[in-house]
């Protein structure tokens, strides 16, 4: 019964680590939010302004648009991803008897950081010496710069950021493929189940909560996008890369507008919280259904 | 319908590592049932894996109706597997997992969405499982999904059924019933049934031919009749009946066999005859089942063994006492009113033709001309 006096102290280290590096920053916004901070405006020292920022969040017409741009980059590249992933996933988990091998190969454009792989966009789209944005540009797909084109900018981001990201869900969904009971394949080939059936019938709904999880995980992370948008457009041409982190971060360390932009994030924050938690009860819902639909 | 033939099928795993099957040989008539019994890793799975066409053979032939299928896909043998493993497919309700094997590209024209359901509750409610239709296989039982595999194999009727130990993990009354339901359908759909199980009394209710199976070779097949009658061997003695047959080691004295100084026995003119040219130094194992070993008054002349009652089992009517005697275990069996108190001194009788002779190195049965 002495450890149950002493369990505290088995939580201590990790709550202080939560409290200094989660807590209090996150604290610390949410009381900015409430004032009037700003580095270029004298007249805002920190004094308490109650839901002012948030007043003026709510008229604010770039603030949606970063929200339009969020979901124009999100919802594409994450389809885009999944669909890659699995069909990655599915080739080398069949076609490489020791598929665990590749996985850590096949990892590598996501173990970079996001400002890496954003300068290879960069790099690789310029249209003066870019691998990619020389041939682009010699071919007549697309006569401008990539990165600079109204048109083109926010699907280069995406383009990118499947580069990143797809290994990452392939590598979740391989692992998952790998690791799925033999058993009802065998069955199934007893019972005469033709490929097709077999993939809708046994396999996907088999793979779905790992499927699940990978979509999560995108999600939340391409909600918060910042770096590769940064490096690659810093949100331009005009505001069509814009997404809502790069938008706080303007305010907040461009502007110096501390209250401001962090009334952004807490918006962020709440949208996020809300999207995950529906989002992981809407697909429980389906994988309990039973997948039946395919 | 169709005969099985299995010709000489060998099965390595992990390279060579364990020897699965080792040259295994068998023969199931069209619409016979075959039993497959033997111990836990004796090679039973294996045997269905191969047949079913899961798993490729190293070598052998096997023979469907003398057609050699040894290669042919799992899809094109036409045959249903119930697994051990049930392999029931998790996110599928009860329905759609007996429905799977109906709804096969193979069978596309043969079945319409009414018979088909019309089939799968036929079906269901013939296992008791009727209520469960629309559970997941994880919101089940583990006896109540061991009859959802085994009804996914009996849903259509493929030229044979492999069953591999479908009911071993029911509950005593349900698997009894389970029995003699499934041997009744296959007496109805004459479907060649191969069956396999650890439980020898299993096996000997429901073959009409069957095939005692251990570490990967045949230990001896034919009726359930003559194994038991004839054991080949003494794994086999000892494998089929329950509790199993007490082996004595013996020596050969003359027209005798002697248990240390514990028994002499005179043997019969078969035995004797046997027994002609077997060296006198080498130990004869008589065997003898526990049915047929009577208890005496520990002074009675017919008594040819004395011994202590030890630990005594009681079954109901019946009961499994044993005895020991320097050293020496014996188990009988015999109805409860005549179990003998613990401790309590006895004599034992049991006739000679009930013996069975086995060699000790090779550990075969020393054949009579009775056999």
């Amino acid at each position: 019964m002495s450890s149950k006096r002493y369990i505290w102290w088995w939580v201590l280290p990790a709550a202080l680590l939560f409290l200094i590096i989660i807590l209090l920053p996150f604290i610390t916004a949410l009381t900015y939010s409430f004032r009037a901070f700003s580095f270029t405006d004298s007249t805002a020292t920190g004094q308490f302004i109650g839901i002012e920022n948030y007043r003026k969040l709510v008229f604010d017409q770039d603030f949606y648009n970063s929200f339009k741009v969020t979901f124009l980059y999100m919802v594409p590249s994450i389809l885009i991803q999944g669909a890659l992933g699995l069909g990655i996933a599915l080739l080398i988990s069949r076609a490489v008897q020791r598929a665990r091998i590749l996985i850590p190969i096949m990892l590598l454009p996501t173990l970079l950081t996001p400002v890496v792989i954003g300068l290879v966009g960069v790099l690789t789209l310029n249209p003066d010496f870019g691998v990619i944005g020389i041939w682009l540009n010699r071919s007549g797909l697309i006569k401008e710069a990539v990165l600079g084109s109204y048109k083109w900018a926010l699907p280069a981001i995406i383009a990118v950021d499947t580069y990143q990201w797809t290994p990452f869900v392939a590598v979740i969904l391989t692992a998952g493929l790998l690791g799925l009971p033999k058993e009802p394949y065998e069955a199934a080939q007893v019972d005469g189940a033709n490929p097709v059936q077999t993939f809708f019938r046994v396999t996907m709904p088999l793979l779905w909560p790992y499927f699940v999880v990978a979509m999560l995980i995108r999600v939340i992370d391409a909600f918060r996008i910042f770096d590769i948008i940064w490096v690659m457009t810093r949100g331009g041409p005009g505001t069509v890369t814009e997404a809502v982190a790069v938008y706080a971060y303007r305010h907040t360390f461009r502007y110096w507008d501390m209250g401001y932009g962090s009334a952004l994030i807490m918006v962020l924050f709440v949208f996020i919280s809300i999207m995950v938690e529906y989002l992981y009860k809407a697909l429980q819902k389906w994988q309990g259904a039973g997948g039946s639909s395919a | 319908m169709a005969k099985i033939t299995i010709q000489n099928l060998c099965k390595q795993y992990k390279n060579g590592e364990v020897q699965a099957l080792k040259d295994i040989s068998l023969e199931c008539r069209d619409g016979g049932f075959f039993c497959l019994l033997g111990p836990a890793g004796a090679g039973k799975t294996t045997t269905i894996k191969l047949l079913a066409g899961i798993e490729a053979a190293d070598s052998g032939r096997i023979l469907l109706d003398d057609v050699d299928i040894t290669d042919q896909m799992p899809m094109h043998r036409d045959l249903a597997v119930a697994f051990e493993t049930y392999a029931l497919y998790p996110q599928r309700t009860v329905r759609q997992n007996l429905a799977f094997p109906l709804q096969s590209p193979l069978r596309k024209n043969e079945w319409t969405p009414e018979t088909m359901e019309q089939r799968v509750v036929e079906i269901a409610n013939l296992l008791g499982i009727g209520e469960l239709l629309d559970r997941l296989p994880r919101q089940l039982s583990g006896g109540q999904r061991q009859r959802v595999a085994l009804g996914r194999a009996l849903v259509r009727k493929p030229k044979a059924y492999l069953l591999d130990e479908p009911i071993a993990h029911l509950d005593a009354k349900l698997r009894h019933r389970m029995r003699g339901e499934l041997k009744r359908i296959q007496m109805e759909l004459g479907i060649t049934t191969i069956y396999t199980t650890p439980d020898q009394l299993e096996a000997l209710s429901l073959a009409d031919t069957m095939a005692v199976i251990n570490n990967g070779r045949i230990e001896q097949s034919g009726t359930p009749a003559e194994i038991y009658r004839r054991p080949a061997n003494v794994f086999v003695a000892r494998f089929v009946g329950d509790p199993p047959m007490n082996i004595l080691t013996t020596h050969l004295v003359g027209d005798e066999l002697a248990l240390n100084s514990l028994m002499r026995l005179k043997l019969s003119e078969p035995f004797r005859r046997a027994l002609s040219g077997y060296p006198p130094e080498k130990p004869v194992l008589l065997g003898i089942r526990p049915k047929d070993m009577r208890l005496t008054p520990p002074d009675a002349p017919q008594a040819k063994l004395h011994a202590e009652s030890g630990h005594i089992q009681v079954l109901g009517e019946t009961s499994v006492v044993t005895l020991s005697s320097d050293g020496l275990e014996i188990r009988l069996k015999l109805a409860t009113q005549q179990a003998p108190r613990r401790g309590e001194r006895v004599g034992v009788d049991f006739s000679i033709e009930d013996c069975h002779l086995f060699d000790a190195h090779s550990q075969n049965r020393i054949a009579t001309e009775n056999d």
